[in-house]
């Protein structure tokens, strides 16, 4: 009797686990079960649309997974998670799973299902999503998880910003005006270029002793003082069905003439106005100029803003007052310095300094530290340019008008 | 007319805008794809090799009062019926109706007239000399087909190349307000235009040409004699069968050589049409025989058409695709209806990706069929009919032409009730059956089968060692209601047959009420057991042995096998034409 109820037993347990088919195991985890998921575009500027996969054993789990998924690639994926380092993620990890039970709050549209297949036995969802990144931020940075970029703005100060035409005529000009507009309305201080502004002799006189092309552009950024500076080119193209414009925005450092960014935007090839073309284009374009801008910008307020300095002595104590004004700005600046061709009396130096929001402050730490001949005296100070010389014994060869 | 010809070009080159086979990240994969409206140019004539008909006759005589088998012999004469101009345009007018639906743009060049017909709009101009048309002539297939590249490639292309410009800008202009994820007009930019988004444009563009390449006909003359109160009567009567084979050409337009070219081509058959005038006194007339000769020839074109019209479902250019939207027990939903042609009845099969694979999943038929002729977020019901189905499984039309051959293994048997026994009446029938909710697209007559068939039994007696052979005819209806998710239908059902013994000349009419329980595994395969009981009238008995007028019941039992057949034939009078729910009325 004893071994028919073993045997009996035995059977039965072979019947549950054996006939009753593979059960499907739902994720109970509060991250995601699987990390498909692709960047696709800024929607705007606090909401990112990401294509996402989920997976479940119903249609209802695999769609909810796939919400997590998207949360998770905004937070954590792709080339520019909101979390960026370990230390982040390790200090987020209680929030996150907070925002994975709760995706409704961050997910602002749901496209219709784009895939839909079933891998060992479960069903596998991908959808496109838009998600409301900034209120993800927000809330990170209201943890003290993160700091954000407007911390990091006010620590530094947003950016001055000039806008030049480079080629494609009025259209250019036409694209500029856009330009300014949309950087206005995103909070920048854009310095507009006057019909009367002209490089200034200083610059001009500069750029001539530094050799090498000058581009005039940067002349004129440097003259107006700005921290950045854009150029602006419009090509119009005629197709089979119209007139398409496409608008190419370089953005340089000023201090130092670094390429930071450069962006493409185009307009529909249609007949239209071929202003409305061009504004199409800039519109294009600007999401993603913006986003360069502040990218580098942030970055630069890590390493120390950039600083153009250029310093006037006389021929006979060129090169001690160049040896004095080295070894301060080396004390103030972390990072290498960079030196610019001059000549023997003038000299000019790339610099990135932190917590120096200016050319005058920096003109006074330098003046605080400078043990060279004669005092210095400031010449000009605008943005990101400095220039001052060393009054004493000697004949200051630039002129300055 | 600017605008009818904008709009037209818009249509070839432009209409299948949302199309565009970008595989960027915005884009549905095979999974979840949908039908995407094409715009079909016809040519508003049809080929024909021959200008008339040489149809060869034979005569029948059957004198009923000497009860002998009817003899035909054939006619050294054949008759020749010409096919005239207006016949041929009614061809052409038959053969776009049900090629060109609704599911596409559709563009007829008519002799003075073009037409053009959209999801939103229907507009109709004059034509004369302003746009070339395409004249058909009278040649072989071979030619024809040359003539209809030179037309394309000549003066089609060149007059609707010149409105291209405007047609893209039309419907360009467009697209933000159709377009869901309006994104994807930014990538189609940023992939730049005219390599990326045109061309799947102007892929869209195809033309439809058909050419009836064979005509086969036989005609029969019968002549009855029977006697009235000791008068002979005769009567004649006129048989004509037509059948035709028609070639249809598929012309896509290419963009990178910018000319049209072949695309595909495909034979349609119609089967055998037959048309018979009813028995005069007197021969009928010529007028007669040649308007029965043009109504088979035209019920030919019809059947053929619609056999195109379902090989070419089995194209994917051409088929039905949609995601299941909702799924409520077996009821499913999907975004199509009466714009992308569906009929009551038609039969779906869904799919489902299965560790990489695309796999049958089920078969469904459409029930309740949406007009979303002006809002095409109306669902249309499908039954899922077997296997499984969920939300967002794949939908695939399944090409169909609702009519089966039958045949069945029988049980037809008779009691008299003036005798004791039973017949036990093994035998067999061949037919047809029909979902007549298909045919006419009626959603009240959705699953109700029209039968009809002969049938041939041995009427075995209980107490008599002389068997009976018995021939009968008859026709049947039946409802089918499907339950569950294995293809099993209960149905009920009435026949009507006409029953003779070939021994004794003992006739009776019975009707059949039975019901059915039958299994549906494909859309191309039924089987069905019917179990009913015959109830009947003897209306002949010449035979001692049996009594006048006895009344005739006896158990009905039968095995049915169906089969689903392309090629219709002359059901093709009960098919009614393509959906006109949509239909604009000319502007």
């Amino acid at each position: 009797m004893k071994k028919f109820l073993v045997m009996l037993t035995i059977a039965a347990t072979l019947f549950t686990f054996g006939c009753g088919g593979k059960k499907c195991v739902f994720n109970s985890q509060p991250t995601p079960a699987i990390y498909e998921a692709a960047f696709v575009e800024s929607t705007n500027s606090g909401e990112v649309m990401v294509k996402a996969s989920g997976i479940g054993c119903s249609i209802e789990q695999a769609t909810e997974e796939a919400k997590k998924t998207a949360i998770w690639f905004v937070l954590e994926g792709g080339d520019k998670p909101i979390l960026k380092n370990q230390n982040e993620k390790l200090k987020a990890a209680g929030l996150e799973a907070q925002m994975y039970a709760n995706t409704a709050k961050y997910i602002r549209w749901i496209s219709d299902i784009k895939s839909k297949s079933k891998d060992g036995g479960k069903t596998k969802l991908t959808y496109l999503f838009k998600v409301d990144a900034a209120m993800l931020t927000q809330e990170l940075a209201a943890a003290e998880i993160i700091t954000t970029e407007d911390e990091l703005g006010e620590q530094l100060g947003l950016p001055t910003i000039s806008v030049f035409a480079d080629k494609g005529g009025d259209s250019a000009k036409i694209a500029v005006t856009v330009l300014q507009e949309y950087l206005q309305d995103n909070s920048y201080e854009v310095y507009k270029q006057a019909q009367s502004d002209q490089v200034n002799s200083l610059v001009s006189k500069l750029s001539a002793l530094e050799g090498g092309e000058t581009d005039p552009q940067h002349d004129l950024a440097l003259s107006l003082g700005t921290d950045i500076y854009a150029k602006v080119s419009m090509l119009s193209q005629n197709g089979s069905v119209g007139t398409k414009a496409t608008v190419t925005i370089e953005v340089y450092e000023t201090a130092s003439g670094k390429m930071l960014g450069s962006t493409t935007g185009y307009s529909a090839e249609r007949r239209a106005d071929p202003n409305a073309l061009v504004q199409e284009a800039v519109n294009d374009a600007s999401m993603k100029v913006l986003s360069q801008i502040k990218k580098e910008w942030m970055e630069m307020s890590k390493k120390g803003k950039p600083f153009k300095v250029t310093v006037l002595a006389s021929s006979a104590n060129g090169s001690a007052v160049d040896e004095a004004v080295y070894g301060s700005l080396k004390a103030l600046s972390q990072r290498p310095i960079k030196r610019q061709a001059g000549g023997k009396s003038t000299f000019s130096y790339i610099i990135y300094i932190k917590d120096v929001p200016n050319a005058y402050e920096l003109f006074q730490a330098v003046k605080k530290s400078y043990n060279g001949p004669g005092t210095l005296e400031k010449v000009s100070d605008s943005g990101s340019f400095l220039v001052f010389k060393a009054a004493g014994d000697g004949e200051i060869e630039l002129t300055i008008e | 007319m600017k605008k009818f010809l904008v709009l037209v070009a818009s249509a070839l080159f432009a209409f299948s805008l949302f199309a565009v086979s970008d595989p960027s990240l915005l884009q549905s994969d095979e999974t979840q794809k949908t039908y995407q409206r094409k715009a079909v140019m016809g040519l508003g004539s049809i080929g024909f090799t021959v200008n008339s008909v040489n149809v060869p006759m034979a005569f029948c005589h059957i004198d009923s009062s000497k009860n002998v088998p009817s003899a035909c012999i054939p006619w050294t004469v054949k008759i020749n019926y010409p096919i005239g101009s207006g016949e041929k345009r009614k061809a052409a007018e038959t053969f776009y109706d049900w090629t060109i639906t609704n599911r596409y743009d559709k563009i007829v060049l008519n002799e003075n007239e073009a037409t053009m017909t959209t999801r939103g709009q229907k507009l109709s101009v004059r034509t004369e000399g302003k746009v070339p048309t395409f004249s058909s002539g009278t040649a072989d297939l071979e030619t024809y087909a040359k003539n209809v590249e030179k037309y394309l490639n000549g003066d089609a292309r060149r007059y609707f190349g010149e409105l291209l410009d405007s047609a893209l800008e039309a419907r360009y202009s467009e697209l933000p307000e159709k377009e869901q994820e309006t994104f994807m007009v930014t990538k189609a930019k940023e992939l730049g235009m005219p390599a990326e988004f045109i061309k799947p444009l102007l892929n869209s563009a195809f033309v439809f040409a058909a050419h009836v390449s064979r005509i086969g006909t036989s005609g029969k003359v019968t002549s009855v004699t029977t006697k009235i109160k000791d008068v002979r009567v005769t009567t004649f009567s006129v048989e004509i069968n037509v059948g035709v084979s028609v070639t249809f050409l598929i012309y896509r337009y290419n963009p990178e050589t910018k000319s049209f070219e072949p695309y595909k081509t495909i034979s349609a058959s119609s089967g055998i049409v037959d048309n018979t005038t009813p028995a005069l006194p007197v021969l009928p007339t010529r007028e007669l025989v040649t308007s029965l000769f043009n109504d088979a020839l035209q019920t030919a074109i019809k059947a053929a058409s619609i056999n195109a019209s379902n090989e070419l479902k089995k194209d994917e250019n051409f088929t039905l695709y949609a995601p299941v939207k909702s799924r409520n027990g077996s009821k499913l939903e999907i975004n199509m209806g009466v714009v992308e042609d569906i009929r009551v009845d038609h039969p779906f099969t869904i799919y489902e990706k299965v560790d990489g694979k695309m796999k049958k999943k089920g078969t469904a038929r459409a029930r309740k069929i949406a007009n979303n002729c002006k809002d095409d977020t109306q669902t249309t019901t499908l039954q899922r009919i077997t296997g499984k189905a969920e939300v967002a499984d794949l939908i695939e039309e399944t090409p169909w032409s609702g009519l089966y051959f039958n045949l069945g293994l029988a049980n037809n048997a008779a009691i008299l009730s003036s005798r004791i026994g039973m017949f036990a009446a093994p035998g067999f029938h061949l037919g047809t059956s029909v979902d007549i909710g298909y045919t006419s697209n009626n959603r009240a007559l959705s699953e109700f089968y029209f039968d009809a068939f002969l049938s041939f039994d041995v009427k075995i007696e209980d107490d008599d060692i002389d068997n009976h052979i018995a021939l009968g005819g008859g026709i049947g209806l039946s409802k089918r209601f499907y339950t569950g998710s294995g293809g099993f239908f209960f149905g009920l059902g009435g026949l009507i047959s006409y029953n003779g013994d070939l021994m004794s000349d003992w006739q009776y009419l019975a009707f059949t009420p039975h019901i059915q329980l039958g299994f549906t595994p494909s859309s191309k395969f039924d089987f069905i057991i019917k179990a009913g009981w015959n109830l009947g009238v003897t209306v002949v008995e010449n035979d001692d042995d049996y009594d006048q007028h006895t009344f005739n019941h006896g158990l009905y039992l039968s095995l049915d096998f169906n089969f689903q057949i392309p090629v219709i034939g002359g059901m093709a009078r009960l098919y009614s034409k393509p959906s006109k729910a949509c239909e604009i009325k000319k502007k």
